[in-house]
C-alpha cells in the first residue's frame, strides 16, 4: 500500500489563530498557496483557510441571498468588505471541520478525499501537529512513479 | 528534531574553473561545474544533518523566485521547511573555485531588507517550533532591518523551553551575545581576526578567549575555534582540546566549518564521550574539505577519517 508518508509536501509554514487576516493573505501570495493551515500557540493544528473560505467572509450578507452575484451592482462591495475583515483574526476565517490525513493514510484514502472535498491541499498531521502538506500534485506523481494507488 | 535558523539565506552560485581570469570570457568545458544550490551557514549544517541522518526543520526568511528555489531544494533533500517569506528575494552568493590556481573568489550580496511585523511572524513561528525541537543552531549574518538583538531574543524563547543553543557567526554577531549564554560559540573567524573587542589568533590566544567565557558564563558549555583547520581548538568545562588533521589535501573550504558543526551536532546527540564528540565533528569538516561539493556526500568518510585526527588534551 503506497502511504502518505512517502509523499508529504515538508513545508509546515502556518498562521497562527490570533494572526491578522491581513497576514494570512499575504502570507498566501508569497508562498503562493491556496489554503493554509492554522495553528494554536503551541503549534497544535485547528484548522485551515482557504481562499475560497475568505471569499465566502467578504460576501456581504445581504448578497448571499440572493444566491447569484450576477445581481451585484459592484464588485466594490466585496472588495469593500474585505478590506474592512483585514484586522479580523485568522481564527474567524478558520475551516476546523478542513480534511487531514496521517502519515499512515493510504493515498487512495487521501485522494479520494482530496476529489470529493474539492480542496487543493490536505494538512498532514502527526497527533495535533502539522508535518506538512499532500497536494493534488503529489497524488498525481504516484503515477509518475509507475504505481497505482491500490 | 533540530531546528536551524538562517535569518540571511542564500542561493549559492559555485563555478569550478579550470584557471579562472578577470576580462575574460569563461565557457564551461567538461571538466568544469557550475551548481546552483541552496546555502547560507545554517542552510548549509541542515543539509548536513540530513545526509548524517538527523532530522532538520530550517527556518529563517526567503522571498522571492530564488527563496522558492531554496525552500524546494531544502524539500527535496528530505529537509522540512518553514520559512517565513518577505516582500524582497533571497540574496545569491556567488563562488569561483578555481582548481588551477587553487583560489577561491567569493561575492556575497547583502540580501533583501525585512520590514518589522515579517519579523514578529517569525518570532511567533520560532516560538511554536521550539515545541518540537531539541536543538537549535543560529548561524549566520543578520539581513537588513533586523535588530541585532534578535538573536538575544531567540536564545532567551529556546533555553525557556530548556533548548540548548548553537551559535555560529561573525565575531561581531557573538560578541554582544556571549552573556546570554549560547550552549556552543563558534565564531566565523575567517575574515575578522577580532574577537571579545581584541585581535585575537594563535592557539593560546583562543584557549585564552575560551577559557574567559566559560568562567564568565555557566550556561555556556563549548567555545569552538574551527576557522585554524591544522589546529581546531575547543574549550569545555572540564578541558580544553586541540584538534589536529593529518596528511590534509584541501580542495574545497567551501562549508567547511557548517560540515564540522553538523558533524558535532550528530555525535552530541549519540551523547558520545567529548572527546569522540570533537574528534567525529573534526573528521566530518576534514571529509568536507577534500571533496568538491560544498557539504558532505559521503558519511562514512567521515568513520574513516576518525583516525586521521589527533586530539591534544589541555588541562
Amino acid at each position: 500500500m503506497i502511504k502518505v508518508r512517502d509523499y508529504i509536501y515538508k513545508d509546515i509554514l502556518s498562521v497562527n489563530e490570533n494572526s491578522d487576516l491581513r497576514r494570512v493573505i499575504i502570507t498566501m501570495k508569497r508562498h503562493r498557496v491556496c489554503a493554509i493551515p492554522v495553528v494554536n500557540q503551541l503549534g497544535e493544528y485547528v484548522g485551515c483557510i482557504s481562499e475560497q473560505d475568505i471569499l465566502n467572509a467578504s460576501v456581504p450578507q445581504y448578497m448571499k441571498s440572493m444566491y447569484n452575484t450576477s445581481f451585484m451592482a459592484d464588485i466594490d462591495h466585496i472588495i469593500g468588505h474585505l478590506h474592512d475583515l483585514l484586522e479580523e483574526k485568522a481564527i474567524k476565517f478558520t475551516d476546523s471541520g478542513y480534511p487531514t490525513v496521517t502519515p499512515n493514510d493510504s493515498m487512495s484514502y487521501a485522494a479520494d478525499l482530496l476529489f470529493r472535498s474539492k480542496k487543493t491541499a490536505l494538512p498532514v498531521l502527526e497527533g495535533k501537529m502539522l508535518i506538512g502538506l499532500l497536494t493534488r500534485i503529489e497524488i498525481l506523481t504516484v503515477s509518475l512513479n509507475g504505481n497505482k494507488l491500490s | 528534531m533540530i531546528l536551524t535558523v538562517t535569518l540571511n539565506p542564500a542561493i549559492d552560485k559555485i563555478l569550478i574553473l579550470n584557471g579562472f581570469e578577470i576580462h575574460k570570457l569563461h565557457r564551461l568545458d567538461s571538466r568544469e561545474m557550475s551548481m546552483t544550490v541552496p546555502g547560507g551557514k545554517g542552510v548549509n549544517i541542515a543539509l548536513n544533518l540530513k545526509i548524517l541522518g538527523d532530522d532538520t526543520i530550517a527556518t529563517g526568511f526567503a522571498g522571492g523566485h530564488e527563496g522558492h528555489l531554496l525552500c524546494d531544494s531544502l524539500r527535496q533533500n528530505g529537509i522540512t521547511t518553514s520559512f517565513i517569506f518577505t516582500e524582497g528575494s533571497t540574496r545569491t552568493n556567488t563562488s569561483i573555485l578555481d582548481v588551477q590556481h587553487e583560489t577561491l573568489t567569493e561575492i556575497n550580496d547583502f540580501g533583501q531588507e525585512i520590514p518589522e511585523d515579517d519579523l514578529v511572524f517569525l518570532l511567533e513561528s520560532y516560538e511554536r517550533l521550539l515545541n518540537r525541537v531539541d536543538l537549535v543552531v543560529l548561524a549566520g549574518s543578520l539581513p537588513k532591518g533586523v535588530i541585532e538583538d534578535v538573536y538575544r531574543q531567540m536564545i532567551i524563547m529556546a533555553q525557556g523551553h530548556g533548548i540548548k543553543v548553537i551559535l555560529h557567526a561573525a565575531p561581531k554577531y557573538i560578541d554582544p551575545l556571549i552573556d546570554s549564554g549560547p550552549f556552543l560559540i563558534n565564531p566565523d573567524m575567517r575574515s575578522y581576526h577580532q574577537f571579545m573587542g581584541r585581535p585575537l589568533d594563535g592557539i593560546d590566544a583562543f584557549l585564552q578567549a575560551g577559557r574567559e567565557i566559560i568562567a564568565y558564563q555557566k550556561e555556556t558549555e563549548f567555545v569552538i575555534f574551527t576557522h585554524r583547520i591544522e589546529n581546531v581548538v575547543a574549550v569545555t568545562r572540564k578541558q580544553s582540546y586541540i584538534l589536529r588533521p593529518r596528511d590534509l589535501k584541501i580542495i574545497n573550504m567551501l562549508g567547511y566549518a557548517d560540515a564540522y558543526l553538523a558533524g558535532f551536532i550528530h555525535a552530541y546527540l549519540q551523547n558520545l564521550p567529548t572527546a569522540d564528540v570533537l574528534k567525529y565533528a573534526s573528521a566530518a569538516g576534514l571529509t568536507n574539505i577534500e571533496v568538491l561539493y560544498k557539504e558532505i556526500r559521503n558519511p562514512e568518510q567521515i568513520t574513516a577519517n576518525l583516525e586521521r585526527i589527533d586530539v591534544e588534551e589541555v588541562s
